[in-house]
C-alpha cells in the first residue's frame, strides 16, 4: 500500500490502474517500469470533451531515462579550462560592451535557496548573487549595476547562446563539464561543490550504495541524474527527476523518495527548510561551479577570472560562504585557482 | 300462411341473421380494441416523453450542473491557494474564507451528486474516487500554506502537487462525469422530443380498423352513419392530432432547451477556466522559470478557453454576453500582461499585477466571474422554462390518464354505436 502511494505521487499512474480495476499494489508493480510512458499517457489519455475542463497535466515527477555520465567526464580538465586573469582585457570588446551599457545582465536561478533565490521584495539573494554583485562592482564600480534574468536549469545554455536573449553570463550553480565546454565558456572554478545526499536524520542512508532499488530525486537536466543511474550498487537506485528542486523536498517529506541527490549548496538550502533532514555522505562527484559565458568571449572570461581571484583574496568569497552555507555545510575555503594557459 | 311462408324461408335467413350479431360483436370488439390501443399507445408514448423531459431537467441536468459546479469549486480553491502564496507569507482571512467555502461547497456538491448518481456504477465510482482524493488535495494545500507562512520555497512544491492532483485526476474524474451527463442531458432532451413513429402507425391502423368496422356495420344495418363509431374515429384523430401537435411543439422547444443547455455548459466551463488561468499564472510566478514556459502556455490556453462564446447570446441575451465579453477583454489583457512580465523574469512586477491592489485577481476576475454567472443563471432559467414547457405539451404528468380517458371514451362510443345495431337483433 505504501509503495502504491509512493508511486502514485511520482508517476500518477493510479488513474489508469483504477480504470482497469486492478489492485493498487499490483498496479504499482505493473507500472513501475513504465512510469515515463504512463506520465505522458496521463497528459493525453483522458477524454475531456464538450464542457469538461481540459486542464493540462504537468507531471510532478517522473522516472528519468538513462543518461550518459557527464559530470566532469570527457577528455578535458574541467578544473583548468579557463584562461588566466589578465589586466589587458579591461578595454576589449566584450567587456567594453558591458561598460557601455552600464549594467551587467546575469542569468540566475530564482528558486534555489541560499544560492540564487528571489526573496520577497523582488530581491535576488544567495551565494551566486553575491558573486554577480562583486563582478558588477569591479566592472562598473557599482555592485547594484546588475540586471538579473531568471533562467531555468535546463535552459541555461540555450539562453546564453540565444542572440535574442542578451545574457552576459550565467551564475547559477552551473557545473563545468566537458560537454558544456563545447557549448559555452566557463570562468575558473568559483566553488568546488560536491554532489551529496539529503536524507532523513536517522534513516541510516549515508551513500548511494545504501539506496539500491530506492527512489532518489534529482532535478531534470542536472548532472545528478547520471550519477544516480550509474551508482555502484545492485540494484541501482531509481532516479526520479523533477523540474523544480523543491519538488524533491516535497517528495522526500512524503516518503515518496528516500533521498535527494544534488550539489551540497542546493542541499543546504533544502535542509534549511526542514530540520529533520541532513546532508550526508562522501562526495559522489565533483561539481566545480563556473561562471558561464558565451563561447569565444575570452576577454570577458579573463576579466571575470581576475574578479574571482580578487574576490577570493579579499575575503569576499569567505564572507559570502559563511553567510549562506557555513551553518549547514561547515567551514569552507575557496577552490584553488587553475587555468588552462 | 304468410307466417308459414315466412317460416319456410327461415332456416337460411335465420342462419344469416344468427351470424350477424356475432359479426357485430366481433366488429364491436375490434373497434373497442383499436381505439383503446391507440389511446394506450399514445398515452404511454406521451407519458414516456414527459417522464424523459422531467428526468432530464430534474435529475440529469441537475447532476451535470452539480458536478460542473464541483469542478469549479475545486478549481477556484486551487486558484485561491495559489494566489495566497503569491500574496505573501500570511494568508488573509478573506482568502482563507474563500478557500474554505470552496472546499465546503465542493464537499456538499459531491454529497448531493453522489446521491443523485446512485445507480450509475461508473459515474458513482468516479465521484467516489473524487471523494477519496479531496482530503489528499486539501492536505497538500494545507502543507503549502503552512510552509509559505514559514517562508520556505517548498510551499510552491506542495502547491504544484495539489495542482497536479487537481488537473491530473480530480478534474479528469469530474470531467468524465460532466461529459457523461452532458451527453445524457442533450440525449434526454432529444429523446423527450423525438416523434414516435409507432403512434402514426397504430393511429392509422386504428383509424382504418374503425373505418372497416363502420363500413361493415353500415352494410349490415343499412345505415350510412354510426355516430358511436364516428365519435370513436374522432377520438383516434384527436389522439393523433394531439400527438402531432405535442411532438411538433416539443421539437421546437427541445431545440431551444438544447441551445440554453449549451449556454449553461459554456458559461460553467468558462467560469472554471478563469480559475485555471489564475492557477497557472500563479504557478508560473511561483516556479520562476523552472517550468520551461509550460505554465505560461497553460495559462494562456485557459484564458482563451474562458472567452465567452458568442453563441451564449442565444440563451442569455446579447446584453449579458456583451458585458461578459467586455469583462473578459479587461481580464485577458491584465493576465497576459502578468504572464509576459513573469516570462521576462519580472516576477515581483508580475505578482503585483496579479494579486496587488487593482490586480487581475481583485477586480477583473471577479467581474468576469460575475458576468459569466449571470449568463449561466439566465441560461439555466431559460432551460428550466423550456423543459417545463416541453412537459406541458405532453399534459405534464396527465399524459397517460388523459390519453387513456380519451381512448376509453372513444371505445365506449364505438361500443355504444355498434351495440345500438346489436340491439336490433335482440
Amino acid at each position: 500500500m505504501r509503495e502504491w502511494k509512493a508511486m502514485r505521487g511520482i508517476s500518477k499512474v493510479y488513474r489508469q490502474s483504477r480504470k482497469a480495476r486492478i489492485s493498487r499494489p499490483t498496479a504499482a508493480l505493473a507500472v513501475a517500469g513504465l512510469a515515463l510512458a504512463t506520465v505522458s499517457a496521463c497528459g493525453s489519455g483522458s477524454a475531456n470533451t464538450g464542457a469538461a475542463l481540459s486542464a493540462p497535466v504537468n507531471p510532478f515527477g517522473a522516472t528519468a531515462s538513462p543518461m550518459p555520465s557527464s559530470a566532469s567526464g570527457g577528455n578535458c580538465n574541467v578544473n583548468a579550462s579557463s584562461v588566466s586573469p589578465s589586466t589587458q582585457v579591461a578595454n576589449q570588446s566584450d567587456v567594453n560592451a558591458i561598460k557601455k551599457r552600464g549594467y551587467l545582465i546575469v542569468g540566475v536561478a530564482a528558486d534555489q535557496y541560499l544560492t540564487g533565490y528571489l526573496a520577497s521584495g523582488d530581491v535576488e539573494e544567495g551565494f551566486d548573487i553575491d558573486l554577480a554583485h562583486a563582478i558588477a562592482k569591479s566592472l562598473l564600480g557599482n555592485a547594484d549595476a546588475v540586471h538579473f534574468v531568471v533562467v531555468s536549469t535546463a535552459a541555461r545554455i540555450t539562453d546564453l547562446q540565444d542572440e535574442n536573449h542578451p545574457l552576459d553570463m550565467v551564475i547559477d550553480t552551473m557545473t563545468i563539464t566537458c560537454e558544456r565546454l563545447a557549448e559555452v565558456d566557463f570562468s575558473a572554478v568559483y566553488y568546488d561543490a560536491q554532489q551529496r545526499l539529503l536524507v532523513e536524520k536517522g534513516s541510516g542512508y549515508t551513500s548511494l550504495a545504501d539506496l539500491g532499488g530506492k527512489n532518489v530525486c534529482a532535478q531534470t537536466g542536472s548532472t545528478s541524474i547520471a550519477e544516480i543511474q550509474q551508482a555502484d550498487t545492485n540494484p541501482k537506485p531509481r532516479a526520479i527527476q523533477v523540474t523544480d528542486i523543491t519538488d524533491c523536498l516535497a517528495l522526500l517529506e512524503e516518503n515518496q523518495v528516500s533521498a535527494i541527490s544534488t550539489d551540497d549548496t542546493i542541499l543546504a538550502g533544502l535542509a534549511q527548510q526542514d530540520p529533520s533532514l541532513e546532508v550526508v555522505g562522501p562526495r559522489l562527484a565533483a561539481e566545480p561551479y563556473g561562471v558561464a559565458m558565451p563561447l569565444g568571449e575570452t576577454d570577458l572570461e579573463a576579466y571575470v577570472n581576475g574578479v574571482l581571484a580578487q574576490y577570493e583574496a579579499d575575503g569576499g568569497w569567505t564572507a559570502s560562504y559563511d553567510h549562506w552555507f557555513e551553518p549547514s555545510l561547515g567551514a569552507g575555503s575557496p577552490p584553488l585557482a587553475q587555468y588552462s594557459d | 300462411m304468410a307466417w308459414q311462408q315466412s317460416s319456410t324461408a327461415t332456416p337460411s335467413v335465420r342462419s344469416a341473421r344468427l351470424d350477424t350479431p356475432t359479426r357485430l360483436w366481433l366488429l364491436l370488439a375490434t373497434a373497442v380494441a383499436a381505439v383503446l390501443t391507440v389511446g394506450l399507445i399514445t398515452g404511454f408514448s406521451l407519458a414516456g416523453r414527459e417522464s424523459t423531459a422531467s428526468r432530464t431537467a430534474q435529475s440529469t441536468e441537475a447532476l451535470y450542473t452539480e458536478v460542473q459546479n464541483l469542478s469549479y469549486d475545486l478549481a477556484d480553491a486551487n486558484a485561491t491557494a495559489a494566489t495566497a502564496l503569491l500574496s505573501g507569507p500570511e494568508t488573509s482571512s478573506q482568502v482563507s474564507s474563500r478557500y474554505n467555502a470552496d472546499i465546503t461547497g465542493a464537499e456538499d456538491l459531491l454529497a448531493a451528486a453522489s446521491q443523485r448518481v446512485a445507480g450509475d456504477a461508473y459515474d458513482s465510482a468516479e465521484l467516489k474516487f473524487v471523494a477519496e482524493q479531496i482530503p489528499e488535495y486539501t492536505g497538500y494545500i494545507g502543507q503549502a500554506l503552512a510552509e509559505n507562512r514559514l517562508g520556505a520555497p517548498v510551499a510552491g512544491a506542495y502547491l504544484r502537487q495539489a495542482s497536479q492532483l487537481l488537473t491530473g485526476s480530480l478534474l479528469v474524474e469530474t470531467g468524465d462525469v460532466v461529459s457523461a451527463q452532458q451527453s445524457a442531458t442533450t440525449g434526454g432532451v432529444d429523446s423527450a422530443s423525438s416523434f414516435p413513429l409507432w403512434i402514426i402507425l397504430f393511429g392509422l391502423l386504428g383509424f382504418i380498423a374503425l373505418r372497416i368496422v363502420a363500413h361493415r356495420v353500415s352494410r349490415i344495418s343499412r345505415r350510412r352513419m354510426n355516430f358511436g363509431l364516428f365519435a370513436a374515429a374522432i377520438a383516434v384523430i384527436g389522439l393523433l392530432g394531439w400527438s402531432l401537435f405535442a411532438f411538433g411543439g416539443a421539437g421546437i422547444t427541445a431545440g431551444s432547451a438544447n441551445t440554453d443547455f449549451t449556454g449553461i455548459s459554456q458559461a460553467q466551463k468558462e467560469i472554471s477556466d478563469i480559475s485555471l488561468a489564475e492557477t497557472y499564472t500563479a504557478l508560473q510566478q511561483i516556479d520562476r522559470g523552472e517550468d520551461q514556459g509550460l505554465e505560461a502556455g497553460d495559462a494562456k490556453n485557459a484564458l482563451d478557453a474562458a472567452k465567452p462564446a458568442s453563441s451564449e447570446a442565444q440563451s442569455s441575451g446579447g446584453a449579458a454576453l456583451a458585458t461578459a465579453q467586455a469583462a473578459y477583454t479587461a481580464f485577458d489583457a491584465c493576465m497576459v500582461k502578468a504572464i509576459n512580465l513573469a516570462a521576462d523574469g519580472e516576477y515581483q512586477t508580475a505578482v503585483d499585477a496579479t494579486v496587488g491592489t487593482g490586480g487581475c485577481d481583485a477586480g477583473d476576475a471577479t467581474a468576469l466571474h460575475s458576468d459569466l454567472l449571470d449568463i449561466f443563471d439566465r441560461s439555466q432559467t431559460h432551460f428550466e422554462q423550456e423543459m417545463t414547457s416541453l412537459g406541458g405539451l405532453y399534459a405534464g404528468s396527465g399524459a397517460l390518464p388523459v390519453s387513456v380517458v380519451i381512448g376509453v371514451l372513444g371505445a365506449l362510443a364505438a361500443a355504444y354505436g355498434v351495440n345500438r345495431r346489436l340491439a336490433e337483433y335482440r
